[in-house]
């Protein structure tokens, strides 16, 4: 058996123990956990919908589209507050990832989100701990965000 | 006594395991994004680049619980031989 721990509405993980006495949890407060089996896909990113009696249904995220938008757009489809968050960032990794954002938005250019380098940056902002540090400790955005923002949706 | 594999972890989970006997643990990981983090009793023993997988085994005392967590974009197979 395979358990599945749904967090807003998302899959962010699942865990399976292969011995008695082996308990799996996820990582992420107050996330919910749903048994499926274990030859079940659902895998992290697939999203769930519950119906009149709880029971989930999980559906696949769709395959990602090639999206070429303009930087200054692509920096749009950040909130306000995830904007500031990442600008204030004292990880270089971060600092590189803003740094040549703002390169293409003063040249005109665009953003292809579909490109390596832009969608590992987008993950890495959902991953890792936001610096410098708050209490809890945060990402710069939510997993859930990662394929809204790849999509090019504005805020 | 267990012996093979315990569990598999992927993205934001954790396994928690208390051998009966001492036993070697070892830890099969791979990177599914962009970096791909491993804890072992919260403290990280794997910090992988997109794509790179990694091989890791410490020992565990009887009778001491053993929590491995997988970050957001990382997996893992856990497997145990114990000696009795």
């Amino acid at each position: 058996m395979k358990t599945v721990f749904v967090s807003n509405g998302v899959v962010a993980g699942h865990a399976a123990a292969h011995q008695s006495g082996v308990t799996v949890s996820s990582t992420i407060p107050g996330a919910a956990a749903y048994d499926v089996d274990d030859s079940s896909p659902v895998d992290a990113g697939w999203t769930v919908t519950l119906d009149a009696n709880g029971v989930p249904t999980f559906t696949a995220p769709a395959p990602p589209t090639t999206c070429v938008i303009s930087a200054v757009d692509f920096y749009d489809c950040f909130t306000p507050s995830e904007a500031v968050a990442i600008k204030a960032s004292t990880d270089p990794l971060v600092q590189e990832f803003v740094f040549r954002l703002l390169q293409r938005i003063d040249a005109g250019r665009s953003v292809d989100t579909s490109s390596p380098s832009i969608q590992e940056g987008v993950e890495y902002l959902a991953t890792s701990v936001r610096l410098p540090a708050t209490t809890p400790a945060s990402t710069y955005i939510a997993t859930s965000r990662v394929a809204e923002i790849l999509r090019g949706t504005m805020q | 006594m267990a012996t093979g594999i315990i569990g598999t972890l992927a993205a934001s989970a954790s396994l928690t395991y208390t051998p009966s006997f001492n036993a070697k643990v070892l830890l099969t990981i791979a990177s599914t994004g962009a970096v791909g983090t491993v804890t072992v009793n919260s403290t990280q023993v794997a910090n992988l680049a997109s794509g790179a997988t990694a091989n890791f085994s410490f020992y565990a005392g009887a009778g001491s619980p053993v929590t491995i967590a997988t970050g957001a974009s990382a997996t893992a197979i856990a497997s145990t031989l114990e000696a009795n």
